[in-house]
């Protein structure tokens, strides 16, 4: 479905210099820094599928989507998305997408929110019956019901966002890109949003691919995973693969009955240490669950044990470490 | 094409909805406007008594005549105002990225930016200039014969196309600098100066410039011309109102192509 080879950008930006001598300076000479956006990347991502795609700050995932969607034109490489160009046949590809920008609005903003997505059934042709059966299904799922005749400028941001994502999909897109949606969410409407693009993932099936910087998201949504670092794609893959690439620790809780000193176990640290109570770090290289389980459990008497992955914002972390990104 | 043409005037007709329900969201804005209104129609027409001072008879063309030319100058002005005025934010919407949502929409990008806002100042334009092209043409005892008046009809177009394609090429070069504005105070104070005296008063090389390099000159002073059986310096082959339309059309098609290159070097600023 889509298909992206070999793909590069780069940006010419201008050199500056903070103070005014130097702004004197830049009237009559400037500087050019080349900041390669994109270097080569290549992926293919089929119908159906949840694709996150990751990266710090600049990484080069809104160029992507921007290149993806046919806002920008890329320096060289080969992008098909459901046998068009974008840059190219622009017209015809834009037709088959729906774009989310999560700091940019696509709707009017002092009119009431029904009333731009009357100009959007306008602007893509959408057939009056497949408009009514959008929008009904839309309004109730994202519970739009409340807010929808009132101007945008009223609304907050998570009320907002579902708004802005209800319009990008109303021409009923095959691909939906999502460039953070839940930048800015509180914790309800960032739940709402995931089970939303989940649902209409599995109903209707609509390939996601979301740019995002929390991890909850990339767990709650996504099966495959994209990371890129300064223009060039890490890691492409299932993030349980990556988990357990780089996720080979593990945290163990244990509870027990009484006071009693905690045996010094290989391949463990301590974390914490309370009465009844204690944390281990358990490095599954060196020993496994069980064998930890197991020892504890010669010395105390156990009432409860968690054992726990550790988060994925840790991963992440290593992960950019590793690359240097 | 009729299917496509019937689509934007559709699309547009629901802009210029969408575009008065905003303006309505702000009455006390809206108030404003209605006061400047009649000020714009007193600018107008101190500009009218400032010109009866000033030219008798000026290279030949009497006071009639150049409130003719001026009235008809200022209608192709006011027009531009209204369809082109947007052009004048390029070098904004490059800064704030707003192109991006136009490049996702399945309609024309110049057609979404010069619609999605319709300026309502260049109807207070077209009031003053109709009155001083409508005094122009008692002056003078104009014939409103069917071939004048579609003569006319010509030149309205043709005009507003010619300062329409200044403001789009004029524009486009924020795609590449960012910003535009002091280069359309210039082109436009130009078109101003150029549009209110006829063009013979100015030398020769200046009359060149702007009948062959910037093409302002057709706009009204060589129509006009035409109209009022004026003698020019440069003299052109056939009904100089048709080309006034055919230049209109040509200049207009070759800024679209300046926006059009423009917008591929776009790089959408921010995240």
């Amino acid at each position: 479905m889509i298909t992206v080879e070999g793909l590069s950008k780069t940006f010419m930006v201008p050199k500056r210099t903070a103070g005014f001598k130097a702004a004197v300076k830049s009237l009559f000479y400037r500087e050019y820094t080349e900041i390669q956006a994109l270097d080569d990347v290549s992926f293919k991502i089929d119908e159906g599928e949840i694709v996150g795609y990751i990266g710090p700050n600049g990484a080069g995932k809104s160029t992507t989507i921007k290149v993806m969607s046919g806002i920008l034109v890329p320096d060289k490489g080969i992008c098909r998305i459901m046998n068009h160009t974008p840059w190219k046949e622009r017209v015809l590809h834009v037709k088959n997408i729906g774009v989310v920008f999560g700091q940019r609005s696509q709707l009017w903003w002092d009119v009431p929110v029904v009333d731009s997505f009357e100009l959007l059934k306008d602007i893509y042709n959408i057939p009056y019956d497949e408009y009514k059966k959008n929008v009904d299904m839309l309004v109730e799922t994202l519970d739009l019901s409340n807010f929808i005749n009132s101007p945008v400028r009223q609304l907050s941001l998570g009320q907002r966002m579902r708004c802005e994502i209800a319009a990008s999909l109303l021409h009923s897109p095959k691909i939906l890109f999502l460039d953070e949606p839940t930048i800015g969410l509180d914790a309800v409407s960032k739940i709402a949003v995931r089970q939303f693009i989940k649902s209409i993932n599995k109903e209707k099936k609509v390939t996601v691919i979301l740019t995002t910087h929390d991890m909850n998201d990339i767990e709650a949504l996504a099966e495959r995973i994209l990371l890129i670092g300064k223009g060039k794609i890490l890691y492409d893959g299932s993030l349980n693969k990556l988990r357990s690439r780089f996720g080979t620790n593990k945290t163990i809780t244990v509870e027990f009955m009484e006071n009693s000193t905690l045996p010094e176990i290989q391949g463990t640290k301590i974390l914490s240490w309370l009465p009844q109570r204690a944390s281990l770090y358990i490095d599954t290289q060196e020993i496994s669950v069980s064998e930890v389980i197991s020892a504890l459990a010669e010395q105390l008497e156990l009432s409860d044990v968690t054992v726990e992955n550790p988060p994925i914002e840790e991963i992440i972390v290593q992960l950019y470490k590793e690359y240097e990104i | 094409m009729i299917k496509k043409i019937l689509h934007h005037l559709d699309v547009g007709c629901l802009y210029l909805k969408l575009t008065l329900q905003s303006q309505m969201e702000y009455p006390m804005f809206l108030f404003s406007w209605i006061i400047s209104n009649p000020m714009q129609f007193l600018v107008g027409a101190w500009t009218l008594k400032a010109l009866i001072d000033q030219f008798q008879t000026i290279n030949g063309w009497n006071f009639g005549q150049v409130a003719f030319l001026y009235g008809l100058g200022s209608i192709t002005h006011g027009l531009s105002i209204i369809f082109f005025i947007q052009t004048w934010g390029i070098g904004w919407a490059v800064t704030e990225g707003g192109f991006g949502r136009y490049l996702l929409r399945p309609l024309n990008v110049f057609f979404q930016f010069a619609f999605s806002y319709f300026n309502m100042i260049g109807i207070t334009d077209l009031i003053p200039a109709t009155i001083v092209f409508a005094y122009g043409c008692i002056q003078i005892s104009f014939q409103w014969t069917l071939i004048n008046t579609f003569k006319i009809l010509l030149v309205i177009i043709g005009g507003t196309l010619i300062r329409g394609a200044v403001y789009i090429a004029v524009g486009s070069i924020a795609f590449w600098t960012k910003r535009s504005g002091s280069l359309i105070t210039i082109s436009l104070t130009l078109m101003e100066k150029n549009v209110m005296y006829p063009v013979s008063i100015y030398p020769t090389i200046i009359q060149f410039i702007f009948t062959f390099c910037v093409p302002l000159a057709f706009i009204c002073f060589y129509p006009v011309s035409e109209l009022l059986g004026m003698n020019t310096y440069f003299t052109f082959p056939g009904s100089l109102c048709v080309w006034t339309l055919g230049i209109g059309i040509l200049v207009y098609f070759m800024s679209m192509m300046v926006f059009k290159k423009g917008l591929k070097h776009y790089d959408s600023s921010g995240s």
